[in-house]
């Protein structure tokens, strides 16, 4: 015999046993998600440094990882209080008798007999009629069929849909957060992070020597990021973990030899440079190796594409980050210049004097003025280039300047303002290194060559006018009139 | 919680299949005379088991007194009709006192108006005084009538259909407002359809005529219908949907909770206490007829029209924009629906 009660009974349980599982299925899916966005920042912040040039701060990237973990600690939550509530809500029982009777189309027949014999709430059978026994045995005959657990399935696609778009609104949302943060680092911060990678990417059995450098390396950058250490400082030790790494990279020996064959080498260069004020030249020679013997080595080679590609990048920002810092320390030494010049004892150019005209103690390449590039000069140098087994460059004419894009071009072209005028093209400085300006002097008439005429072609104001207010008429009218009626209709409305 | 005896079982289905052959029996018998109007024979008979009043409106020559005098015909029931004029008196309603001599001596006895009927048609309603009109107040709300300081009892079922016609307001007395509450339905009786005109032709004009039988004719209409009337009350309704009743209520004054914002613009007053009384027992009415013992929903949403369309008191602006209250509660009917 079919107990109507115990059906809604049992009917109650498994709809409240669905309502939390619908709401585990929503939140579960989204707090996985944030919690794996929170754990990957660090990777994705690493590949959108390695693929696109782009940096996130350590800082943003701890703060976005713990926005995704704080994200999945509130979705884990909201999750876990709307399985409660979904629960709540459903573990009612003229609740599941409504469900039951919306399922079954009982017209509410259920929900009245579960109102009236409700099992939680005694009282209520007094409000039962004389009819209640047909109620019930209406029931009874709805219910026959009735299977709780088959009518009531767990049906996971609306939740899943709804974990999705939440899932996915995080993602975005992470998405746009790091987009924001990302900024493009300056040459001294890239190179700190190559150092960083370096650094971390130096496995721990490894060398003594490896692993000093790792170290150093580790060092020099964190002071690169220290702003309070003077760009000099730096320099040098951009410079000192230049020679370290070029110096550990360096190729063993036996990878370039064979076993069975014997190398000798020798190697010998010179350098000699010399360069004044006004132009300077470069000039260096280098004297090969003699190699004996013939063998194929294997050691040495192969060491892959991307350990090649990092090395260059590594010296690409180092070679950035040292033009930056040249021009750092040397935009300290103008100042300092500018300084001692007002107080009489630098030697600065003086505002309105030729730049290119020397102070009273000026010495070109003296530590008290900046050496710019300037038009004509083909190239300078300032001194004999330390070449000892690097391949001087005889007809360097240019700067010494190292980068990874080569020497800096040379300064043709440099007139690139038109003269008084002049009129052509615009103006494209756009890759330009290093930009001169020079003001055009005054242009000064004198010997008749230039007089002061009156442009009488101009435009001129032909009708006069003044702003002085127009004189008030007086109004004969009453006030109201004054307001709603402009007085020049006034005679005509009357 | 066991099964509920059956013995009982049995007899409370009698019971409801008794109404509903009762109730089918009344509907066909007045069907046989009247033609088409099956809703508004329905929310008559409907409200005569709810014990309540009906005020029929309907422009003349529709069939209204034909209709209420072949229900009362079909019922068995004592019937009088009462043509409400300007100068009707209340006591030509409710009787008075005559001097009348009996034995040689004479002393005042009652005479009963007409008031004193099973079912009383008060044919144009508003056409009378409003005197007048209160004098009918006492009667269809307490069933009794006092008289020069003397209370009478009108015998059950006692059920007025009054009638009044919308269009001639020239010389009427609009009902007050608390006349119009005590009315459970005010059904709207139309225009025959062209079919249904056809067949009122040939039943008029032809040389027979239909009466309607009783479906009582052992005398005891009166004491049946009374079992029937406590049969409706004793239909069971769930806690869900006596709050959705409340909530139509609500809905429906001005300012109340869950009113629409045309109800609060167009209406002055929403509906007394009595509307919710007679959405739930139209709706008991209607689940009987369903051969059920509960109420449903779709039980009140059928009585939400005629049980609360008198109820809604317009404003002057409803009035000038032509805002109807059948378009205000179907306005709440849709908004109640959809947040179900």
């Amino acid at each position: 015999m079919i107990n109507p009660v115990e059906l809604i009974s049992r009917s109650r349980t498994r709809l409240a046993r669905l309502a939390a599982a619908r709401a585990v299925i929503t939140g579960l899916p989204v707090v996985a998600v944030t919690l794996g966005l929170g754990a990957s920042v660090n990777l994705a912040a690493v590949s959108v440094w390695l693929n696109w040039g782009y940096r996130i701060a350590p800082e943003h990237a701890a703060l976005l990882r713990a926005a995704a973990f704080g994200a999945a600690g509130v979705a884990a939550i909201a999750t876990a209080g709307l399985a409660w509530r979904g629960w709540r809500r459903d573990n009612d029982f003229a609740h599941a008798a409504q469900r039951i009777d919306a399922l079954i189309g009982a017209h509410q027949e259920l929900l009245t007999l579960a109102t009236l014999a409700d099992p939680a709430r005694p009282v209520a059978g007094d409000r039962r009629s004389p009819l209640f026994a047909v109620l019930w045995g209406r029931a009874i005959t709805y219910l026959e069929r009735f299977e709780p657990n088959r009518a009531f399935a767990l049906a996971p696609g609306a939740p899943l849909r709804r974990s999705a778009l939440l899932a996915g609104a995080a993602i975005v949302a992470l998405g746009l957060a790091m987009f924001a943060l990302m900024r493009l680092p300056s040459p001294v911060q890239a190179a700190a992070d190559r150092l960083r990678d370096l650094a971390g990417n130096t496995p721990a059995t490894t060398t003594p020597a490896a692993e000093a450098l790792a170290a150093a390396a580790r060092d020099v950058a964190n002071d690169l990021d220290n702003p309070r250490l003077p760009p000099q400082q730096k320099l040098a030790e951009v410079e000192a973990i230049k020679r370290e790494i070029e110096q550990v990279q360096q190729p063993p020996p036996n990878a370039q030899s064979g076993s069975s064959g014997n190398s000798q080498g020798q190697g010998k260069g010179n350098g000699n440079g010399a360069g004044d004020g006004s132009g300077g030249t470069g000039e260096g020679t280098g004297g090969g190796a003699n190699d004996k013997g013939a063998g194929a080595g294997t050691g040495g080679a192969g060491k892959g594409s991307r350990s090649d590609q990092q090395h260059s990048s590594l010296k690409n920002d180092l070679a950035k980050a040292q033009a930056k810092l040249e021009a750092d320390a040397n935009s300290g030494k103008t100042e300092t210049a500018e300084k001692q010049g007002q107080q009489g004892s630098g030697s600065v150019p003086q505002a309105g004097e030729n730049p290119h005209q020397a102070g009273p103690g000026a010495r070109p390449n003296g530590v008290d003025n900046v050496q710019l590039p300037e038009p004509g000069r083909t190239g300078m140098s300032t001194g004999a280039p330390a070449s000892s087994n690097t391949t001087a460059h005889k007809d360097d004419t240019g700067t010494q300047g190292d980068t990874h894009l080569g020497d800096f071009p040379k300064a043709v072209a440099y007139e690139r303002f038109y003269k008084l005028g002049d009129k052509g093209p615009p103006l494209d400085l756009k890759n330009a290194r290093y930009v001169t300006f020079r003001l055009p002097p005054a242009v000064v008439a004198g010997n008749g060559e230039g007089r002061t005429v009156h442009d009488s072609g101009a435009p001129a104001a032909i009708t006069p006018y003044t702003n002085a207010p127009l004189k008030e008429e007086p109004l004969t009218a009453s006030p109201d009139e004054e307001q709603l009626l402009p007085p020049r209709y006034r005679d005509l409305i009357r | 919680m066991g099964a509920a005896p059956q013995p009982q079982q049995n007899s409370s289905n009698e019971r409801v299949a008794e109404f509903r052959k009762t109730f089918a029996r009344a509907e066909a018998e007045v069907g046989r005379v009247i033609v088409g109007h099956r809703d508004v024979v329905r929310k008559v008979l409907t409200a005569l088991f709810a014990g309540g009043h009906v005020l029929i409106e309907g422009v003349p020559g529709l069939g209204k007194t034909l209709m209420v005098k072949t229900a009362a015909d079909a019922l068995g029931l004592s019937f009088k009709r009462i043509q409400f004029t300007p100068d009707l008196m209340p006591s030509d309603i409710v009787g008075t006192q005559v001097l009348a001599e009996t034995e040689g001596r004479r002393e005042f006895a009652f005479k009963a108006g007409p008031i004193f009927a099973h079912i009383v048609l008060g044919d144009e309603i508003n056409r009378a005084t409003p005197k007048t009109q209160s004098a009918v107040l006492e009667a269809m709300e307490e069933r009794q009538v006092t008289v020069f300081g003397t209370t009478y009892r009108l015998d059950p079922p006692f059920f007025v259909l009054a009638t009044q016609n919308p269009i001639e307001l020239e010389g009427t007395y609009p009902l007050p407002e608390a006349q119009m509450d005590r009315f459970l339905f005010k059904v709207i009786m139309g225009a025959p359809k062209p079919d249904e005109l056809r067949e009122i032709l040939h039943r008029t004009t032809g040389s027979t005529s239909y009466q309607p039988q009783s479906i009582f004719n052992d005398g005891t209409a009166s004491k049946k219908i009374e079992e029937q009337k406590t049969l409706v009350r004793e239909v069971m309704v769930a806690e869900p949907l006596e709050r959705y009743i409340i909530s139509i209520v609500g809905a429906c004054t001005p300012g109340g909770p869950g009113a629409t914002p045309e109800i609060t613009q167009y209406l002055r007053f929403g509906p007394s206490p009595r509307g919710a009384q007679a959405l739930l027992l139209c709706a008991k009415v209607n689940a009987l007829l369903e051969g059920r013992v509960s109420v449903s929903y779709d039980d009140i949403n059928d009585a939400i029209v005629p049980g609360l369309r008198h109820r809604l008191l317009r404003n002057f602006q409803a009035e000038a924009e032509n805002i109807t209250p059948e378009s205000l509660l179907e306005q709440v009917l849709k908004r109640l629906k959809r947040s179900s």
